[in-house]
This record gives C-alpha cells, structure tokens and sequence, in this order.
C-alpha cells in the first residue's frame, strides 16, 4: 500500500511539477472548451485559457508583477 | 479530421509534423541528456566509472522498458481518447518547459549553470577517491539521475510517436541527441556549460504546448479553423506570445531592479 501510494505521489509529480497552477488551468480550459463547444466553435477557448493560465504562473513566479 | 488516415491519425502533413517530432524529441533529449551527463560525471569522478556506468545502464534498461511497454499500449487505445490525454500531457508539460524558459530568460530565475551543478553533486557525493568496487550511493545518484532526466524524453517519445504511429522516427530523434552528448562528454570529459539549454527548452516547450493545444483540442471536440494547417498558426502564436512575454518581464525586471 505505501509503495502504491508513493508511486501514485510520483505520478502526481511528476505531471504536475513545480506548479500546479498549470495543470489545474489546462483542465479547467479543456472542461471550459468542451462546454462551450456544445454551442458554439470553441477553438479560441483553448488559446484564451493557455494564455490565461501561463499569466497566471508567471504572476504568481515572479510575485505578483503582471506579465 | 477523421482518425483513419493512412499515414497517420492525428496529422494530415506527415511531412511537417515528422520534421517537428524528430527535432522535438532531439531538442528535449539533447536538453535532459546534458543534465544526466552532468550526474554522470559527478559520480564516475567521485565513486568510480564502474558505478557510474553500472548505474546509467541499469537506467537505460528501466527507460526501455517503458518505452517498449507503454508505447504499443497507448498505440490501441480509442483515437479520440488518445488525443485528449496525449494533448493533455504534452500541454501540461509543455507549459511548464515554457514557464521555466520564460522566467531564466528574463531573469527571474538563474540560467542552469552545469558546472556549478557538477560541483554541488561532487560535494553531496563526498569528494572522496574513486574506488574498485560498486559503490551503493554512487549507483543510486547515477540511477536516478538518467532515469529522472530520461522520463520526460521517454513520455515525449512515447507520446508523439504513438500519436503518430512513428515511435521509431520519435526514438530515432532521442537517440541521435543521446549519442551527441555521450560523444561530446568523452571527449571533453567535463560538464557540458555551453549547450544554450534555454534555448532549446524554449523551442521544445512551444512545440509541446501547441501539439498540446491541438490535439487535446481536438479530443475535447473543437474543430480548428483550417483543419491540421492551424497547427503551424497556433506554433507561431505560442512563440511571438512567448517572445512578448519575455520582453515585458525584462523591462518589468529592470523597472524593479
């Protein structure tokens, strides 16, 4: 059990690294483009939330100075 | 885009997407085999070339293991499937490959610097003599070292070429930066300082992040506007976002410093 779950820790790390700010934007933009994609065309959805999501990294890296 | 392409499901232009999955899978390779290399060293100066080599094969060994294992693996699952989880890999990854590039290039954080590592591996590892036998803890830094550094170049191999059925053309890319720095490394038995790591981090995140984009796109159900050519559309916004990015964190940096 400690060794799978260690494991599963490793796995965790390594897809979500040093921030996890990252991995929690990528889904909630791919939850967003898929919803939105049910009405209309949502492939801009997907660059506005990468965009979104890598701002905010860099913000919360770099202290709060807006990128 | 339907998934029963003859050449390949997920890209109609097998010409440009298997130039960019060679020099993917060269530049990450070339990146992560630089920092192994620079472990290597450390523990063959340290603890012996023995363990040192004793313990990038036994690395080597577990990387192919995965890679043979989980390659046909990821080849069957449904094409839809496959897009969502691969693109989503990749953007992660290629997200985080990008802040890391973003942040030295502007100065927020330092350049990797390979000699200083070297050193600081040297002194963890003791600084003692070099000794006949095997050294446990030697064995284990040198282990982990190529298999931590080579995971990332296995996931990269493993998924662009099972989304592409060309793990071969994937692995062909890995394998001639492997030989590159191995090569190198004999010959000027140092750490390798002057690989521009940043650079190529750089490149190699934004093609992650716009595969990334594309596929798991598509495995969300978006339909790109132009079909596969929005590939080459979405590589050059992530890189001019990119290099817009850079240049406004400087001046902020010097606004600051």
């Amino acid at each position: 059990m400690t060794l799978l779950r260690r494991f599963l820790a490793g796995v965790v790390e390594f897809v979500v690294g040093d921030d996890w700010i990252l991995a929690a934007g990528v889904v909630v933009t791919l939850v967003c483009a898929w919803a939105v994609g049910r009405v209309v065309a949502s492939w801009w959805v997907l660059l506005a939330g990468v965009a979104v999501t890598m701002g905010l990294a860099l913000r919360r890296a770099t202290g709060g100075q807006r990128p | 885009m339907s998934g029963t392409l003859s050449c390949h499901p997920l890209c109609h232009d097998c010409d440009v997407s298997a130039s960019l999955l060679v020099l993917a899978a060269f530049a990450a390779s070339l990146v992560e085999m630089v920092e192994a290399l620079t472990i290597v060293l450390a523990v063959g100066v340290t603890k012996g070339w023995r363990t040192a080599l004793l313990g990038v094969a036994a690395a080597l060994a577990a990387l192919a293991i995965i890679i043979v294992g989980f390659g046909p693996l990821l080849s069957k699952l449904p094409i839809g499937v496959l897009r969502l989880i691969i693109g989503s890999l990749l953007l992660v990854f290629g997200l985080q490959w990008l802040r890391k590039a973003i942040l030295r290039a502007s100065g927020f954080k330092s350049l990797h610097d390979e000699d200083q590592i070297f050193a600081d591996e040297v002194a963890a590892l003791g600084g003692s003599t070099p000794s006949e036998g095997i050294d446990g803890q030697g064995f284990a830094v040198a282990f982990k070292g190529v298999l931590l550094e080579g995971l990332e170049v296995a996931f990269i191999v493993v998924t662009f070429g099972a989304t592409q059925h060309r793990v071969g053309l994937a692995a062909l890319g890995a394998l001639a930066a492997v030989l590159l720095v191995v090569i190198v490394g004999v010959v000027v038995h140092r750490p390798l300082a002057r690989v521009p790591e940043n650079s190529l981090k750089m490149i190699v995140g934004v093609m992650l992040t716009s595969f990334g984009i594309f596929w798991a796109g598509e495995g969300v159900g978006a339909r790109w506007p132009g079909s596969d050519a929005a590939l080459l559309g979405i590589i050059a916004a992530v890189a001019v976002s990119t290099a817009l990015t850079i240049a406004w964190l400087r001046t902020k940096q010097r606004v600051t410093a």
